[in-house]
């Protein structure tokens, strides 16, 4: 054992060394060939791979849900690579990576954010003064015309856990979780949608691919008369990263409503994500609308409807 | 259908050291062949759109490691870091070369990915530092770390009989030509 670094030269050595002997017959055009067949090419399902390794993968993942990452991802191995397994392997991509987000919505509301969801951290700027940052699995909002006790300018709550997302309509959690988490929006459209090829697109500085989605309605009771059957589309550069998500909801002239369009626009890969908390002095924690003293903090949690009314719950007492 | 013939001929000449890469990012020959056979199918899509002016081997090399990285966030083919290196081959079964890069792969696959990574495209494929910056979507500095720590752990890992003074005179090995 020693600390002295190997060299440069004995590193390239080794390297040489270790991938020197590749297996015999390896056919690295068998996939394309696959993927490109018209009989593949029509046969939409996903499945698992059905590789040798297959097994082994999936054995060594736990849960459901899991399960079924583990089969779209590698579907594109030994079989044609579906828009669904496509689109999910680039969100895989993409959260595992920084980025610059900008959001428009056609209300007049505009985004720019920062976020790291590996290590999650993140902050959104909206264009009237109102900022987000994310550390965690705390939000501290600072909301243009909110009613603050003197010298407060932040408010401190929890984000909600995937269980407390679990049955939102995903048209609102992209309106309304995107700006401060687009991960979690990101999750809840892959969970949700349903996605089909619709051809080439490009930006000012990359190619690729645009897929068209639906999202289905919401069937419970409760929230079935806040969602709607929406769609919109994903582009997808060549290097697999997902570069813009277009969202339209349409109007519910019944209840008063316009259609919204959003759009959110994602660069800057690897950009580095620097989030600090606001000074102490100038928080306080959120309890269901209400306000306190961040160290009289609740432990209530937030039902659905809270959830979709207000994208981060209140901060909970550890 | 038939595949482009440009694409074959690319593969077929470029094919054996992407894998060869890939072993040396995925630690076995069988999921290198894997993440060869993936990006083969991105860059297939993308085919079309390339000109003249675009790298295949960079495209193929950015989406090889994209994937392996998604992979690895969503926990296929988990990696879970050791203390020591896991018994290897019999070195009386098969020839030094063999114990060789079987070591040095396990001790690869011991590092955290982006030392990996880093260690990998700065000296298997010789890439610049900024290069390496911009495929990791990191900072040169980072990847002078990286390759530091990295450089560091390798000379620990490696096991007492594999000392690399007789490596450093035999000079860079050749890879067998299939």
């Amino acid at each position: 054992m020693t600390d002295e670094a190997m060299s440069a030269d004995q590193m390239r050595t080794l390297l040489q060394a270790a991938s020197a002997q590749p297996p015999q017959n390896v056919d690295l055009l068998r996939g394309v060939r696959t993927a490109t067949s018209p009989a593949r090419r029509s046969h939409r399902t996903i499945s698992p791979a059905l590789t040798w390794r297959g097994t082994t993968a999936a054995a060594g993942v736990a849960g459901a849900a899991a399960l079924i990452t583990v089969a779209v991802g590698i579907v594109g191995v030994g079989s044609a690579p579906s828009a669904q397994a496509q689109v999910t392997a680039a969100m895989d991509t993409t959260a595992g990576q920084s980025f610059r987000v900008h959001i428009v919505q056609d209300n007049g509301a505009v985004y720019d954010g920062l976020s790291d969801p590996a290590r999650n951290v993140g902050m959104s700027k909206q264009s009237n003064g109102s900022e987000w940052r994310y550390i965690g699995g705390t939000v501290y909002a600072k909301k243009t015309g909110a009613s603050l006790p003197s010298g407060k300018l932040w408010v401190a709550q929890t984000r909600p856990t995937e269980d407390e997302l679990a049955d939102v309509p995903a048209e609102a959690l992209l309106l309304k979780i995107a700006p401060d988490d687009p991960k979690a929006a990101l999750q809840r459209l892959r969970a949700t949608a349903t996605f089909t090829e619709g051809g080439n697109a490009s930006g000012p500085d990359w190619k690729g691919t645009r897929y068209a989605f639906a999202l289905a309605p919401v069937t419970a009771p409760d929230l079935a008369k806040q969602s709607r059957a929406e769609s919109g589309w994903i582009d997808i550069d060549d290097q697999g990263w997902i570069r813009q998500v277009t969202f339209t909801m349409a109007g519910d002239p019944a209840h008063g409503s316009s259609a919204l369009h959003e759009t959110m626009t994602f660069s800057d890969f690897g950009v580095p994500v620097n989030v600090t908390p606001p000074p102490p002095n100038e928080v306080i924690a959120d309890i269901q609308g209400a306000t306190k003293s961040i160290d009289k903090q609740d432990t209530s949690k937030p039902t659905k409807k809270s959830v979709i009314d207000n994208p981060v719950a209140p901060v909970k007492t550890s | 259908m038939e595949l482009d013939a440009e694409f074959i001929a690319f593969v077929h000449r470029r094919g054996e050291r992407h894998l060869r890469t890939a072993v040396l990012l995925t630690g076995d020959w069988h999921a290198a062949e894997d993440l060869v056979q993936s990006a083969l199918i991105r860059l297939y899509q993308a085919w079309p759109r390339l000109d003249t002016t675009d790298d295949p081997d960079a495209y193929l090399r950015r989406i090889m490691l994209n994937t392996r990285r998604s992979w690895w966030r969503s926990q296929w083919r988990r990696e879970v870091p050791v203390d020591g290196l896991p018994e290897s081959v019999d070195p009386a079964d098969v020839s030094e070369q063999l114990v060789l890069s079987d070591a040095v792969r396990r001790a690869l696959a011991t590092l955290p990915a982006r030392q990996r990574a880093a260690l990998v495209l700065r000296y298997f494929e010789d890439l610049p530092e900024a290069e390496v910056a911009r495929l990791m979507g990191c900072s040169t500095g980072s990847v002078k770390t990286h390759t530091h720590r990295g450089l560091r752990a390798m000379r620990t890992l490696l096991p007492d009989p594999l000392t690399l003074d007789g490596l450093a005179s035999q000079g860079p090995m050749k890879g067998s030509s299939r």
